[in-house]
């Protein structure tokens, strides 16, 4: 279903350094985002990508739904490219992407035309029923809580029913309650899903297959029993002894 | 043709308009209190220099200007101004807001066309601004009549000056979203134009050496159409040409805008979010 051949990303970036100097002849820094990163989703599957801060996870899913070009490498997503296929996606990055000055229905609805959508409002009923946001559709989403905005955030991601999620974050700040109701939804969809995630148990309970990311490489892929297993020293570990180890050192 | 106005894609721009306004309109009194303040702040500050000037000298024209026509020309000069300042830095405020608001990946994801974009935001540009537009335009017929037809005329040259001002707001746009160190160039263009659009004095006024920047100007003709409804200094063919040269603005800038936001975004990337 989604399919990521050699993907490098490399930025040139100016930097923070500011003088005089920089001023007129500014230094161009090279930073690579990712290298070399191979890996196949199937469909239905859930995948979980696990690194530190700054690993590439979320410049990996900005250039899987096409709001960053690679450098080299492709993603085919069930055969076609990314910007021939952005109608296939659903995109949820952290608590963005939703106007705090608009009501959360009109939020969606927006969302709705721009895909196309013939009824948005009963799509909108759908998905209020199905992430339990009737009582709140109706206000700005300024006054939303977080976890209300995380909610509203997947119910735009689905309302054109992708048959791919990518989420980015998808529970970060929220509480154990509010974090196991979403993961619950997330089981729901029954959809090819990447998903990046610090919470080691997150990743655990929902994907089939758990892939780390370190310093733009991807270091280890597997269920999260074969990734356990390459960590002989310990006896029983957890992932996030598996995630340690390979994540520390260059 | 057909394909243009599909009901789809009317759909399409009607939702991003009403985006736009349901933004816009989220505070409604700091709004329309801001649009309206804009078309008087710089007309106040010309009609002062003006009325000193006619009271202070012997002279009883400036250019085509006159005592007895400065005011309701100034006005004008405002009503027009203050749109195309508006339309100017529309994409610009626009992406930087949603860049800051963290929603600019919605327009960027989003299987829809960018000239959609642009004509979506374009009617709700119209609209947000016909607000200041109408009052300012009643309180001209009120000073100085027109009849209904210049007053279409009026409308519908300002409303083309517009969408050509969009065009270039989104080439401005694309610099928000790829490369903000270079959003300085615009506002040196913007200074300008607007020098040489003569909103508030006649292009009498510009340098002789200069003055070839006002007739290569769309804006200012779409500034001397308006005027030329009202005091008639202008022959039919002259208001052709210029008319013409307005449409063609208000046609080609959009395109070549559009092929700019996408050329510049697909090279440079998306920064700053």
């Amino acid at each position: 279903m989604i399919s990521i051949r050699n993907l490098t990303k490399v930025y040139y970036d100016y930097g923070p350094k500011r003088s005089i100097r920089t001023f007129f002849f500014p230094e161009r820094e090279r930073i690579v985002a990712l290298e070399h990163v191979s890996l196949e989703v199937k469909a239905g599957e859930i995948y979980a990508l696990l690194g530190p801060n700054g690993a590439g996870k979320t410049t990996l899913i900005k250039i899987l739904c096409g709001l960053l070009k690679p450098s080299s490498g492709e993603v085919l997503i069930d055969g076609n490219h990314v910007f021939g296929a952005q109608r296939m996606i659903g995109l949820v990055l952290g608590d963005s992407m939703v106007y705090n000055l608009m009501t959360g229905r009109d939020n969606l609805d927006y969302l709705g035309h721009l895909y196309r959508m013939s009824d948005t409002q009963k799509r909108i009923r759908e998905l209020t029923g199905f992430l339990e946001i009737g009582e709140w559709l109706d206000r700005y989403v300024s006054e939303y809580s977080l976890g209300m905005r995380l909610k509203l955030c997947l119910a735009r991601a689905l309302m054109h029913d992708p048959p791919v999620l990518l989420l980015d974050e998808p529970t970060l700040g929220l509480d154990p309650r509010y974090a196991l109701y979403i993961r619950d939804k997330i089981k729901e969809l029954g959809k090819t899903i990447i998903l990046t995630t610090h919470y080691m148990e997150e990743a655990e309970a929902l994907s089939e297959r758990i892939a780390i990311l370190h310093r733009g490489r991807l270091v280890a892929e597997g269920t999260a029993r074969e990734l356990k297993d390459r960590l002989k020293s310990e006896r029983d570990p957890s992932l996030t002894d598996v995630f340690i180890a390979l994540t520390t050192g260059p | 043709m057909i394909h243009f106005l599909s009901i789809n894609r009317l759909r399409i721009i009607w939702a991003i308009a009403k985006k736009d306004l349901k933004i816009a309109f989220r505070f409604p009194k700091n709004f329309i209190a801001s649009r309206l303040i804009e078309p008087i702040r710089l007309f106040i500050v010309f009609g002062l220099v003006y009325q000193s000037f006619f009271s202070l000298t012997a002279s009883e024209t400036f250019g085509s200007w006159s005592k007895e026509n400065y005011i309701p020309t100034l006005l004008l000069g405002g009503i027009f101004y203050s749109s195309f300042a508006y339309a100017y830095s529309r994409f610009r405020l626009s992406f930087l807001s949603e860049k800051y608001w963290q929603t600019i990946q919605i327009f960027l994801t989003a299987p829809v066309s960018k000239a959609d974009f642009l004509v979506g935001s374009a009617l709700a540009v119209a609209i947000e601004l016909s607000i200041p537009t109408s009052c300012y335009l009643a309180l001209f017929q009120f000073i100085y009549p027109v009849s209904p037809v210049s007053l279409f005329l009026i409308l519908m040259t300002l409303y083309l000056m517009l969408l050509g001002t969009l065009g270039f707001s989104l080439m401005q746009g694309a610099f928000a979203i790829s490369n903000q160190n270079y959003l300085f160039i615009f506002d040196y263009i913007y200074a300008g134009w607007s020098l040489f659009s003569c909103f508030y004095y006649t292009s009498a006024a510009i340098p002789e050496a200069l003055r070839f920047l006002t007739t290569i100007n769309p804006v200012y003709h779409a500034m001397e159409i308006a005027r030329a409804m009202v005091f008639h200094h202008l022959s039919c063919v002259q208001i052709l040409i210029s008319m013409a040269y307005v449409l063609f603005f208000a046609m080609v800038v959009p395109f070549l805008g559009a092929a700019f936001f996408r050329k510049v975004v697909r090279e440079l990337g998306v920064r700053g979010f």
